[in-house]
């Protein structure tokens, strides 16, 4: 620079520092330049922001921390060779940068800037990020913060379901389809704070208390897509996993892809690989079959009780069936009892008429024989004639014969009244030529 | 006699008496729900115990189904900064 210092030093102005120069400012730049330049290569680490893309020869970026940022530059050429993974230079990523401070010092028409010329890049911090996760995982795991979750009742029909994803992400639209292979059709509240960056991690806290908060809430889903460690770093922040520790709703996490495995992972009640497993998770039945089932289970109960009332019903009508068989049985039995006792009272009428036509033959010829013994007594024999004659009036088998009719209750006794006949209820009547069962009824 | 015979014979409750308590949530409904349906297979409860377990069976199926016909109809999508808004507006 010393090169670039002029030959013949202007005069002071009152009150001008008495210093080098004035030199030509493009050729005092220039020489700024080269000190530069001369200044060691080293390698700096910070969170990349205001990535500008690439502008055809360059690609332009921040790397910043919390003291402080640089503006930095990498040649298209130099980061081509890099063969970094497609989207790993962007905002928010943690980044280790090799170079060395240039100055452009610009020209009659162009600015002058400075940046840090990058000529090596990758993803910073893999293996300190790892440390830390394991130091903060021992730490929390130890404080007792990895159980609460998982100790939260978690229904397995939630109604409304709070969702913490990134604007725009397909994690969103892998949700909505896990819960539509459940046939689930509830309320969802989303919430879309920032999921990676330095930003990321208390905006994503807020909104889990935020839904949390809400008391119709049952569930919260709590996923983003894969990326490297640096991008899911948020999802290891120390405040978020303690907030999801003791939040009162059961969360359930699904960062990254199946192999990454953040703190979130730990704290949460369910850490899930990806997001349609994680609204399974959340909705743990399949709408659809548990109808079927409920009208399997509706049609048991009400078959069980069909049965119930069917089978003591028939038990019921068994034993009533029983009972009228034994009533049959004893009315049959009574009925050939009376049977028997009207055919012995009928040969006993029988028997009893015979005697009495025996005994009346016997007086009929008893009564000729005397007859013919006092034939010439005349005043006598006509005296026996009137005796014949009354004795035949009297003879029940001629009264029978002229019209009348003898009655007997089942048992042979006379009926000789009409209130006998009615108490009998059933009587015998015998004509001059036959006996006849009656019924009395009264008109 | 028959005064005597009708004070003898076990009341049957009124439906309304033995009313249940509300299940606490779907599984716990589905639970209590398939233990009925056990108790009432096994063929060992008696006539009164049927038609109680019936009777809950029947509550509980009904339960279960308002609760499935709560998620079976449109999908609704709520944001929790507007929701967040309009509770705040209306506290307000």
């Amino acid at each position: 620079m010393e090169q670039a210092a002029s030959q013949t030093p202007a005069p002071l102005a009152p009150g001008e520092p008495d210093l080098p120069g004035p030199y030509p400012v493009g050729k005092w730049a220039s020489g700024f330049r080269g000190f530069l330049r001369g200044r060691p290569r080293v390698r700096i680490v910070g969170e990349v922001i205001n990535y500008r893309g690439s502008s055809g020869k360059a690609s332009y970026f921040d790397l910043r921390d919390g003291d402080g940022a640089v503006p930095c530059s990498i040649w298209s050429t130099d980061l081509k060779k890099l063969d970094l993974p497609e989207g790993a230079l962007k905002d928010g990523v943690e980044m280790v940068a090799a170079g060395g401070p240039e100055y452009f010092p610009g020209s009659e028409r162009s600015k002058p800037s400075f940046s840090f010329r990058v000529t090596y890049l990758r993803p910073a911090g893999e293996g300190d990020l790892l440390a830390q996760l394991e130091r903060l995982r021992r730490q929390l795991g130890e404080e007792g913060l990895f159980e609460p979750q998982k100790l939260l009742p978690r229904p397995q029909l939630p109604r409304t379901i709070g969702v913490v994803v990134g604007g725009g992400s397909a994690a969103l639209g892998d949700i909505l389809a896990g819960l539509e292979r459940r046939s689930w059709k509830g309320r969802i509240v989303f919430a879309h704070p920032p999921v990676q960056g330095k930003a990321a991690a208390p905006k994503i806290s807020a909104a889990l208390r935020g839904l949390a908060e809400l008391p119709e809430v049952e569930a919260i889903i709590v996923s983003r897509g894969g990326g490297s460690l640096t991008d899911l770093w948020a999802f290891c922040d120390e405040n978020l996993c303690r907030t999801v520790a003791l939040l009162r709703v059961p969360v359930i996490s699904a960062v990254g892809h199946d192999y990454d495995h953040t703190l979130i992972d730990d704290v949460a009640a369910v850490a899930c690989s990806t997001p349609t497993h994680a609204a399974e998770a959340a909705v743990r039945i399949d709408v659809q079959a548990a109808r079927r089932q409920l009208r399997g289970s509706a049609e048991s109960i009400s078959r069980a009780g069909r049965r119930a009332v069917s089978t003591r019903a028939g038990t019921l009508a068994g034993a009533a069936r029983a009972i009228a068989g034994h009533m049959r049985a004893e009315r049959s039995r009574l009925h050939q009892k009376i049977r028997e006792i009207r055919a012995a009272s009928a040969r006993s009428m029988v028997a009893r008429s015979e005697r009495l036509s025996t005994f009346g033959l016997v007086l009929g010829r008893r009564r000729e024989a005397t007859l013919h013994e006092l034939a010439p007594q005349g005043s006598s024999r006509s005296r026996l004639a009137s005796l014949a004659a009354t004795l035949d009036a009297h003879d029940p088998e001629r009264v029978l014969e002229r019209g009348y009719a003898m009655v007997t209750d089942t048992e042979g006794k006379l009926v000789a009244r009409a209130e006998a006949a009615r108490q009998a209820g059933r009587i015998n009547v015998r004509f001059a030529d036959d006996d006849v069962e009656a019924d009395v009824r009264d008109s | 006699m028959m005064s005597k015979q009708m004070s003898e014979t076990p009341e049957i409750p009124e439906p309304d008496a033995a009313a249940p308590e509300p299940p606490a949530s779907y599984e716990a409904a589905v639970a209590r729900l398939d233990a009925i349906i056990a108790r009432l297979d096994s063929g060992q409860a008696e006539l009164r115990e049927t038609l109680a377990l019936v009777r809950e069976g029947k509550g509980l199926v009904e339960y279960c189904k308002g609760e499935l016909d709560a998620v079976s109809g449109e999908l609704e999508k709520l944001d929790l900064d507007k929701l967040v808004e309009q509770l705040e507006s209306a506290g307000s």
